[in-house]
């Protein structure tokens, strides 16, 4: 096999290297720049993501407890103010001819670890509790510890869980807020207003 | 030109840069239909729970019309805004009914349940309800009436005149000339039995199960001695609580209930003479009767309102002990003797209700059920006790896939909630989309509803779920059970006797009569005709268009009703056949 003559010219100039080098070099700091803020992105929308399903998962729990309540039962039973947590009763349909109803349960925030909890027979010796999530903000989105409506929703310093009676129908607003790696705060409030079926 | 060794660079790059993108695009893609899956899951489960509380809605509406409760099934679900759903309805001994509803829509499922108690419609809906077989005597009538819409005379020949009830667990057969104005509903294993010239103007059905009458609970009242009465002066029972071992009103005595009383007695009998009366005016009236019930057939009983829930005989004899009522009567009142055979004489005519577990009505008795002791259509909403979200079915809670895929259904063939409620025996009246009236008396699966304009009155397995307030003013041509019963295979004796002994009868009845075909006997119709003098120029006119009447036996008619107003005399010069020349002569003669 014949091999092809080598110019004396072959390869690249220094500066050609020189700017190849400068040429890569800003290339791949600028995709790598790109990648991290994209993955950056990615983790914020996807911790967002998370705390929202999160946050969406507890309050369906919570709806559902508060909807097949007992109105008459609710504790506190006091409308308009806010309160961190509820106790209720519900039906467990009909047992030997009557409707059976549930031990009271309580649904909380436990704000030492800024935890909702559900807890049944609450302060009893049988009591059964269970940590729903323990990502709740110590107050809810936008508020301060101040004594002012700082969000505009009509209460003042309400916590990350509160409920608020309003005739049959009971509001219930949750905030979730965990820092990122990157300092970051990522927060997720949700809001629902629920009507007791009982 | 470039050098051959330097070529492959950039594409190195290139696809560097483009594998970058393409896992940037990767993972933003993953994150998406994450996202997205999620959102319908959760939009899936919201769904299914509307669609939940939309069949616990719909089982719940169905209750209040009489319905089961029960909607679909797992086999056969409703289809409901692009998923499926089916209610099943479980009811308890405390009377109580549980409702739960399952849906499933999309990845979506929910189970809610719910309590509710309907409310009893009580025995008063019964209407006449015999637990053993009976046997209707000859010339009986037993129709209704509504005594919230006035007196039973008013209403003769009206809507409300035709929604009569005779129910058994058993057998019914209805001798000839027996008139029944409404339904007849047998035993679910028991049959009818309609004799040639007895009228049925409803219908005839199956009750779906054996209705069992409620025990009495008799009061714990202290009970006197037995006492005999034979003064002269009426015996008063003063309002309150009263007790006797027994009470025997002699010969031409009076005894006086006044109300509001609840009295028990052993054994009541009324001797020949004798009268009972039940004085309602300031409050309703319990009579107890534990032993023997004997009301002698010269004696009285009278009530003194015509409210017929105020005066309440309530017989818990022993089973098997009979009781008679053979008094002269026009009672305003219910009779309820679950154990009893009930003995009611022809004179002893019941506006109220009857219910007993054997009876004895003799012929031409007359029994007229007050639709006001059945429940209204307000009153049947049933009280809703609970509310709770159920725990999903394991089988159906693993596998979150299509519901249609799932469970082998086409949505096209499954039907919606509202046509999905178990089959009832249904009876209706309506009106057509064509004005004109109807009725059906059958199974509700068979009936088509888009006929149905506007719904006059309505009943689930004998049961009222329609009954608009105004309905006795509403027009009497549209369902007069008369018209019926010219309509039917009786004789033209027989039409004539049912006519005669239903007089007086609408205009409407009269019309058909006259231009009945197969045309009656010329004396029937004339003995019909005569009894309702004068006659409108309506009925003049049906009769001159009559079949039935030669030319002799109208110009009689006509005469009687001389002068003629000019539409009628026309008529009659227009008559095909013609009257005679001698006729028409003396008819124009007498203008």
């Amino acid at each position: 096999m014949r091999s092809l003559p080598r110019s004396p010219r072959a390869g690249w100039t220094l500066i050609e290297v020189t700017l190849a080098a400068l040429l890569v070099t800003g290339v791949v700091t600028k995709a790598a720049f790109v990648m991290n803020t994209a993955l950056g992105l990615a983790g914020d929308q996807t911790a967002s993501m998370h705390y929202e399903d999160q946050a969406r998962g507890v309050m369906d729990k919570i709806a559902l407890a508060v909807m097949g309540s007992d109105r008459g039962t609710l504790i506190p039973e006091i409308e308009e103010l806010h309160s961190d947590s509820i106790r209720y009763t519900f039906s467990l349909g009909i047992e030997d001819g009557a409707v059976v109803w549930s031990a009271p349960e309580e649904i909380r925030l436990d704000e030492q670890r800024l935890a909702v909890e559900w807890r049944e027979n609450p302060g009893a010796a049988e009591e059964r509790k269970a940590v729903w999530t323990s990502l709740v903000s110590p107050l809810l989105e936008g508020e301060e510890l101040n004594g002012v409506d700082d969000n505009g929703n009509g209460l003042i310093d309400e916590d990350g869980l509160s409920f608020v009676l309003e005739g049959e129908r009971v509001v219930i607003r949750l905030t979730l807020r965990r820092p990122e790696v990157n300092g970051r705060l990522v927060e997720q409030t949700i809001e629902s207003v629920v009507y007791c079926r009982n | 030109m470039h050098s051959r060794a330097r070529r492959g660079a950039a594409l190195l790059f290139s696809v560097m840069a483009v594998m970058v993108v393409s896992i940037l695009a990767a993972g933003f893609l993953q994150i998406s239909l994450a996202v997205t899956r999620r959102l319908n899951s959760s939009a899936d489960t919201a769904q299914a729970l509307n669609l939940a509380e939309a069949g616990l809605a719909e089982a719940y509406t169905g209750l209040a019309q009489a319905r089961t409760g029960n909607v679909g099934s797992e086999a056969a679900p409703a289809v409901f805004g692009s998923g499926l759903l089916w209610v099943e309805a479980t009811e308890h001994a405390s009377g109580l009914v549980e409702l739960e509803c399952t849906a499933m829509y999309g990845t979506g499922r929910a189970t809610l349940g719910l309590v509710c108690e309907p409310v009893g419609l009580g025995i008063g809906s019964l209407g006449f309800f015999i637990s053993d077989s009976v046997r209707l005597n000859p010339d009986v009538r037993l129709d209704s009436y509504d005594s919230s819409q006035g007196k039973y005379a008013g209403q003769v020949n009206t809507p409300l005149n035709n929604q009569g009830t005779v129910g058994s667990n058993n057998d019914i057969s209805i001798a000839a000339g027996g008139l029944i104005f409404g339904d007849v509903v047998f035993g679910p294993m028991g049959k009818v039995d309609v004799a040639s010239g007895a009228i049925v103007t409803g219908g005839t059905s199956a009750r779906p199960e054996l209705e069992i009458p409620p025990p009495i609970d008799v009061p714990d009242i202290a009970l006197a001695r037995a006492l005999k009465y034979t003064s002269g002066t009426p015996m008063v029972v003063p309002p309150g609580e009263a007790g006797y071992q027994g009470v025997d009103i002699g010969k031409n005595t009076k005894l006086i209930l006044k109300g509001p009383l609840t009295a028990v007695v052993g054994s009541l009998s009324l001797r020949i003479g004798a009268e009972l009366v039940f004085d309602t005016t300031d409050g309703p009236i319990e009579l107890f009767v534990t032993e023997s019930l004997d009301l002698a057939s010269s004696s009285v009983v009278s009530t003194t309102t015509q409210v017929t829930s105020d005066s309440l005989i309530l017989v818990a004899a022993p089973a098997g002990k009979t009781v008679n009522f053979g008094a002269k009567s026009q009672f305003y009142g219910f009779i309820y003797a679950p154990e009893a055979e009930v003995h009611v004489a022809a004179q002893y005519e019941l506006y109220g209700g009857l219910v007993c577990k054997a009876l004895q009505l003799a012929a031409k008795g007359r029994l007229h059920y007050d639709l006001a002791l059945g429940a209204t259509l307000e009153a049947q909403i049933p009280v809703l006790h609970s509310w709770r979200v159920v725990d999903l079915p394991q089988a159906l809670a693993a596998r979150r896939i299509d519901p249609f895929k799932l469970l082998g259904f086409d949505p096209k063939l499954l039907l919606p909630p509202a046509e999905s409620h178990h089959d009832q025996v249904l009876d209706v009246r309506y009106l057509e989309k064509n004005g004109g009236s109807a009725s059906y008396f059958g199974s509700e699966s068979d009936f088509d509803w888009s006929q149905v304009n506007e719904l006059l009155y309505g009943v689930r397995d004998g049961t009222a779920f329609y009954l608009p307030e105004d309905y006795a003013l509403r027009d009497t041509v549209a369902n007069d059970p008369l018209v019926d019963l010219v309509g039917s295979s009786m004789t033209s004796k027989e039409l004539r006797d049912a006519l005669i002994a239903a007089a007086p009868v609408s205009v409407e009845a009269l019309e058909a009569a006259c231009l009945r075909d197969p045309p009656m006997n010329k004396g029937d119709l004339d003995s019909v005709l005569r009894i309702h003098q004068p006659l409108s120029d309506s009925v003049l006119s049906a009769a001159i268009g009559s079949a039935s009447l030669d030319s002799s036996s109208l110009t009689n008619i006509l005469l009687d009703h001389s002068p003629l107003s000019p539409d009628v005399l026309s008529a009659a010069l227009n008559r095909n056949p013609p009257l005679s020349i001698s006729d028409l002569t003396g008819l124009l003669i007498k203008q």
